[in-house]
């Protein structure tokens, strides 16, 4: 066991330095090594930003807010949003600007589907006068009158 | 200890000279177990740089859970057995000659490494199976405990503690010997 000690304490004074020569490799490989680390690094500063502000909940709501608030606006001002009024140039205009004003959802682009059904719902439906019964007949007589009286 | 750990913590904070102070620290006792292992100067030298080239690749993750000297000691002995195992492959395979005269268990390069004063010793330690040589200098110079020189190696602890004994004794008639001679 003495001997064992001792062993161990000659082991313990072992000693070799290190050549200068390592020294030198070791630190340029340090100094190599870091500065390819911070290139790395400052390029991707920009992502690592990008991260970090999107890691914060506020950041995560403000865009879906906005990203919302766009959708609404976009969907608004192409649906429900009423076309301008052209000026009317003649009667035509005028009657046809009404027809499409009747429906408040029709785009704006002339041959949409909107404009074709209100040029049909302008359109006389002839057979719609062969179902008048007696107090259309009727109504449509006093009708009659009146506009002639009123001639 | 504490100085290990603010030193890593300097580095992980961004301080490049920390791990110039950590090499620095402890080069001297890394190249001293590389040579110790490998009974070559130069071979121990290419250890103990690989060894700082790694740590310092993967240092910005290191996260220091036990001594930061037991740490490079481990990673100095993996590194060493694995250039041992290299240099046997070549050698059984004859590519290199050169490389005989430094495994030769009497190789005089072997007996000067460590100095005159330690001339017995150092040639005697040579002559150690590498196995054997590896657990006697990683328990006795690195202070390394059986239980992490078992994890590192991949042996049971019984394993090591027999290794050790061995070597023990080997060592002790080897020095007697040169000194009845």
């Amino acid at each position: 066991m003495k001997q064992g000690n001792d062993i161990h304490k000659l082991i313990k004074k072992l000693h070799v330095k290190a050549s200068a020569e390592l020294d030198r490799r070791v630190h340029n490989d340090i100094s190599r090594t870091l500065d390819e680390t911070q290139k790395i690094e400052s390029a991707q500063a920009e992502l690592c930003i990008w991260r970090h502000i999107m890691k914060g909940g506020i950041a995560k709501l403000a865009v879906a807010a906005a990203i919302l608030i766009a959708f609404s606006t976009g969907f608004l001002s192409g649906r429900w949003s009423k076309p301008a009024r052209p000026a009317p140039h003649s009667l035509d205009v005028t009657g046809y600007t009404s027809a499409v004003l009747a429906y408040p959802s029709a785009p704006k682009a002339e041959d949409s589907f909107w404009q074709r059904k209100a040029f049909a719902a302008m359109q006389p439906r002839p057979y719609a006068q062969t179902t008048f019964d007696k107090t259309s007949l009727l109504n449509t007589y006093k009708q009659y009158l009146k506009e002639k009286h009123y001639e | 200890m504490l100085e290990d750990k603010l030193l890593i913590w300097k580095f992980n904070r961004g301080d490049r000279e920390a791990l110039r102070d950590i090499y620095e620290k402890y080069k001297n006792e890394l190249v001293t177990l590389a040579a110790a292992l490998l009974t070559d100067v130069s071979s121990a030298e290419d250890v103990v740089h690989d060894v700082f080239v790694s740590f310092i690749k993967m240092a910005e993750k290191f996260r220091l859970t036990g001594s930061l000297k037991g740490y490079l000691a481990t990673c100095v002995a993996n590194n060493a057995r694995n250039k041992n195992k290299a240099r046997q492959k070549r050698l059984s395979y004859g590519l290199i000659e050169a490389d005989v005269a430094s495994s030769n268990s009497n190789n005089p390069d072997a007996a000067v490494i460590f100095g005159e004063e330690l001339h017995q010793l150092s040639l005697a330690i040579a002559q150690l199976p590498y196995e054997q040589r590896e657990v006697l200098i990683m328990y006795s110079y690195s202070g390394l405990k059986f239980r992490t020189i078992a994890r590192s190696l991949g042996v049971s602890i019984n394993t090591v503690q027999g290794r050790y004994r061995y070597a023990l004794h080997k060592l002790r008639s080897l020095i007697n010997s040169e000194v009845k001679k």
